[in-house]
């Protein structure tokens, strides 16, 4: 079964559409990638497959349930709030901004939502969490704050705390694009790592190469379209479509 | 005669609505210096027959019609000040005023000003509702009694000069209460906030037949005193100058024709002291001040309390409150969002002072509810708690719309409930971002406690403000001044260290 499942899913931004029509699923274990210029709807798409943003047309189903489906043209219905609540369980998001809770400690970030959220046993989440500083390498920043970090260790503690919610699937939005391209690396590294332990990923990026590296699979979106899908190989090293190969150009330039 | 009786004949809520509007009718004249003499005759713009505005918002009265005639004599311009009662000392000594002219009591006060003869003989009379059952004196014991703050009638009960006789009758009351002003003490009455109001027997003639059949008038009354004209302590040239005039318009009748217009005549002294020829208190050299620095301290003190309470009580109101209103602005439901900011938009649009009156009297003249004389107190409380929760309102919106919208996002995803989020995420970064501004509401709310006054409610202002009254100088607002500077510095610094507490994080 797929753990995602997108079908037909359009956006609109009042007149302007933003997503016309999208087509996605997701194996549990498989990264995706999702690549393209800006503006070309990749973020609005992982945003309303997030359920941040409403959908306009469409379905989407995580584990065969249904979040929101369109049976009438233009009215997309959603699930019921306690079934929401419960589909929505089973994914996680790392932000751009990382968005982490500046008067918490990174402990606390960590540990906040299993406790309340989850009801886990405060104990069993520290130790947990500590487990999760561990594999990010922050072992020992437990009890700093959000601004006493730099911008990619604050990265890996959002990592950390999207972890720490069990999550079937994590959504990356363009992970290391607030950050500094010397410490993308170490945020990189721990995508990487995450790959290799086969957890589910759909990760909207700008780092080319990284996205070869790690992805079972390349989507590039354009115009609220997708273009082009396959294997790294197929999208990045041979791309069939004129609007991959120009916006691969143009990267390559650029560097 | 006078003509402003019509307007009264509205309905209650016109008339109580037409009194508030008076209260703020202070300040409004504009000086003009064409002449090269200007005389300022300061005086109370309540104070109908003897100074006051009519219904086309002119300042007229006796004293001004006398006023007019001396300064025609002897070619100034005339300047009509309306001043605040309170504050008339501080008017004449500054010399923004160049006399007090308005029904003014000498007696009591002869040491404190230069005096022209006295010219009106008056006496206190008490004032009771018509169904009361007040009939003498003695049927004051254990009654609410009110008279204007510094009033001759506050003097004959309580002043260094009141009688044995006097003073054992104020002792019977269950309370004394002052207020600023006759509409005030009117307004008390008749909502039975008090049981009787003492005051000037020719004011009291005019207040009564203007507000026809509610009032009556005790047979008895409390005593016996004269107005004159009180100049600046020492400015004996200027008196002798406008004395002179007086004199003059006495022997030619020109001050029994203004007297009869006014319908004073009975009243009338000034040609027996023109006999007389004593200018009250010009035997004594200087005056000097009976009220100590002590006595100061000690009354303002009485107020340190009710000062305190009003503060604190407003705080722990109006902050949940306000919380409350910002929930409602920032509901999902348009008519709600709409009742908040028309609640807002009235509470920071309107005067405080206003909304103090309309909460103190608006149960009586709108739903003709009878309020128990604790609502007094209850009326400053309600009235600050509703005022500062609008703006402290606003101050939380903005701080709840300053959490960036990705924490939002971030809570959603890790699926917080919007309670938890507000409680857990939203609100102590909110109370961080609004501590400056939430500072300065506070710094705010300590000096708007002096506010109480208009509600006649005994904190640290209303007190300083009748003793500098009482005893001519202003040093007892100095010290009310200064009390109000070290709590907002205790304040100031105890707000400093909450925010240095919070900031272990940016």
């Amino acid at each position: 079964m797929n753990l995602l499942e997108v079908k037909n899913l359009r956006k609109n931004y009042g007149k302007l559409e933003v997503l016309k029509g999208i087509d996605i699923t997701v194996n549990e274990g498989e990264v995706v990638s999702v690549i393209g210029p800006s503006g070309s709807g990749k973020s609005t798409f992982l945003r309303c497959a997030a359920m941040l943003e409403k959908i306009d047309g469409g379905s989407i189903s995580y584990n065969g349930e249904y979040a929101v489906k369109t049976t009438e043209p233009g009215y997309p219905e959603y699930a019921p709030a306690d079934e929401l609540k419960k589909i929505k369980s089973y994914f996680s998001m790392v932000f751009q901004n990382f968005n982490l809770f500046p008067h918490y400690t990174v402990l606390k970030n960590i540990t906040d939502a299993p406790v309340c959220v989850l009801k886990q046993n405060r104990e069993d989440a520290e130790k947990n969490a500590f487990k999760l500083l561990e594999t990010v390498g922050l072992s020992g920043k437990d009890k700093s704050y959000p601004c006493e970090l730099s911008g990619g260790q604050q990265q890996r503690v959002a990592i950390a705390r999207a972890l720490a919610m069990n999550p079937k699937m994590i959504y990356f939005d363009e992970p290391t694009s607030a950050l500094d391209p010397e410490i993308t690396a170490g945020v990189l590294k721990i995508l990487k790592q995450l790959a290799n332990e086969k957890k589910t990923m759909l990760i909207v990026t700008h780092e080319i190469a990284f996205a070869r590296n790690i992805s079972d699979r390349v989507i590039f979106m354009d115009g609220g379209h997708i273009i082009e899908e396959g294997t790294p190989e197929q999208v990045i090293d041979n791309p069939q479509n004129e609007r991959t190969r120009q916006f691969l150009k143009t990267l390559n330039t650029a560097d | 005669m006078i003509r402003w009786k019509n307007i009264f004949k509205g309905e209650k809520w016109i008339l109580f609505l037409l009194l508030i509007s008076f209260i703020f009718s202070f300040g409004s004249v504009s000086v003009s210096a064409d002449s090269d003499e200007v005389f300022t005759v300061g005086f109370d713009a309540e104070f109908p027959p003897y100074g006051y505005k009519d219904e086309n918002g002119e300042y007229v009265g006796f004293d001004l019609d006398l006023a007019e005639e001396v300064c025609r004599r002897n070619g100034w311009k005339l300047v009509k000040q309306p001043i605040d009662w309170d504050s008339k000392d501080s008017e004449l000594n500054s010399g923004s005023i160049s006399c007090i002219w308005n029904g003014f009591t000498l007696n009591g006060r002869e040491s404190l000003y230069t005096w022209s003869y006295p010219y009106i003989d008056n006496s206190q009379v008490i004032i009771v509702k018509n169904d009361s059952d007040i009939i003498k004196k003695e049927d004051l014991a254990g009654c609410i009694v009110v008279v204007q703050a510094d009033s001759s009638a506050l003097a004959a009960f309580t002043g260094d000069d009141a009688s044995e006789e006097n003073r054992e009758l104020a002792a019977s009351f269950s309370q004394l209460q002052q207020v600023s002003d006759y509409n005030n003490a009117f307004m008390n009455l008749e909502t039975g906030m008090v049981d009787a109001v003492c005051m000037d027997i020719g004011v009291a003639g005019y207040q009564l037949e203007e507000r026809k059949g509610k009032f009556r008038i005790l047979d008895d009354t409390v005593s016996t005193e004269q107005y004159a004209i009180g100049f600046k302590k020492g400015n004996t040239e200027l008196r002798d100058l406008v004395q002179e005039s007086l004199n003059e318009m006495s022997v030619d009748g020109t001050f029994k024709e203004i007297a009869e217009k006014w319908d004073l005549s009975d009243a009338l002294c000034i040609e027996k002291s023109i006999q007389d020829g004593i200018y009250p208190g010009d035997s004594d050299n200087e005056s000097k001040s009976k009220y100590s620095m002590e006595y100061i301290l000690s009354e303002l003190s009485k107020g340190l309390a009710a000062t305190l309470s009003i503060f604190f009580l407003t705080l722990l109101f109006s902050i949940p409150l306000g919380l409350l209103v910002t929930f409602v602005r920032r509901s999902r439901i348009g008519l709600f969002r709409w009742i908040a900011r028309i609640y807002i938009s009235i509470m920071r649009g309107t005067p405080l002072m206003l909304q103090l009156l309309v909460v103190f009297f608006g149960p009586y003249y709108v739903f003709g509810l009878r309020m128990p004389a604790s609502y007094r107190f209850w009326a400053v409380i309600i009235g600050f708690s509703l005022n500062y929760a609008a703006y402290f309102a606003e101050i939380f919106r903005a701080g709840i719309e300053s959490i960036p919208k990705g924490q939002y996002e971030a809570g959603a995803i890790l699926g917080y409930t919007n309670g938890q989020f507000f409680r857990k995420i939203v609100l102590p970064q909110m109370v961080k971002r609004v501590l400056p501004p939430v500072t300065n509401e506070i710094v705010t709310l300590v000096k708007d406690t002096s506010l109480a006054f208009v509600l006649s409610y005994m904190e640290i202002f209303t007190i300083a403000k009748q003793v500098s009254a009482g005893c001519a100088s202003i040093m007892p607002l100095f010290v009310a001044g200064i009390f109000y500077y070290i709590f907002n510095f205790i304040i100031a610094i105890i707000m400093e260290n909450i925010e240095k507490k919070l900031n272990y994080y940016r």
